[in-house]
């Protein structure tokens, strides 16, 4: 992680990366609700649902990116 | 669905196409379905042109269905329609020229984002609006924007070649 992250007085950096990992874990939780539901509607023949799915799973991808980038979170810490 | 509202300083009329007609359309469409073709779509139930600082804009209502259970909201949306902003044809020379300059999606917008899950139709519609306004408003400021960086581009390229011709020279 950033050595230069900003560090207020009630959260350690370690509290810090702490709760990073844990909102990385959650997003990657949803990330797999919405990519099997994807799939479902898929071979329902749903594309034009499966698509808007799709969208979200980016979007959340978009959202782990930005975060690790703004925290410079190592990958194999994740 | 029937009803008047305000966009910008105008009332205008929103009258889609009548539900039987919605209905009709969407029983031609199972009848017609071939697989592997998809099962769910959009219906174009209204549409109108407006007009800008001289730019015309569309904005369209598309409801969705699926047709094992006919009309439905979309995912999580409150609402079977959304509503696009579009550009039509005489616009279509300066949406090109934008792009060529970078300026993508101009008056190019949808409804179907996670924010817009909860929003009424009327919510949309007045969403859709806005994005076209502020497309159009923010277009001198944009292309202000581009020259300046064009400017730059300019100036680096005549320092470039003026020391390029000093090599030659040599």
């Amino acid at each position: 992680m950033k050595d230069d992250v900003v560090v207020n007085d009630f959260i350690s950096k370690d509290e810090l990366k702490r709760r990073i990992k844990y909102v990385l874990k959650e997003i990657e939780k949803e990330q797999k609700k919405h990519d099997k539901y994807e799939e479902e509607l898929r071979e329902k023949g749903l594309y034009h649902e499966a698509l808007e799915e799709l969208g979200f799973v980016s979007g959340l991808n978009i959202a782990k990116m930005l975060i690790k980038k703004a925290f410079e979170v190592d990958e194999n810490e994740v | 669905m029937k009803f008047k509202m305000k966009l910008g300083n105008k009332t205008i009329r929103v009258w889609e196409i009548p539900e039987e007609e919605q209905l009709r359309i969407l029983d031609e469409r199972r009848k017609n379905w071939k697989y592997p073709e998809s099962r769910d779509g959009f219906i174009e139930t209204w549409r109108r042109k407006f007009t800008y600082k001289g730019i015309a804009f569309e904005l369209a209502i598309l409801r969705y269905y699926d047709l094992d259970n006919g009309f439905r909201p979309l995912g999580h949306r409150i609402s079977d329609r959304h509503v696009v902003v579009e550009y039509p044809k005489e616009t279509e020379p300066l949406v090109k020229k934008l792009e060529m300059l970078g300026i993508e999606e101009f008056l190019w917008h949808d409804t179907l984002h996670s924010c817009n899950d909860k929003q009424t139709l009327p919510e949309q519609l007045r969403e859709a609006y806005n994005l076209a306004i502020e497309d159009i408003e923010g277009l001198p400021k944009r292309l202000d924007e581009i020259i300046a960086e064009l400017k730059e581009k300019i100036k680096l390229v005549e320092e470039l070649k003026k020391s390029f011709s000093g090599v030659i020279d040599e």
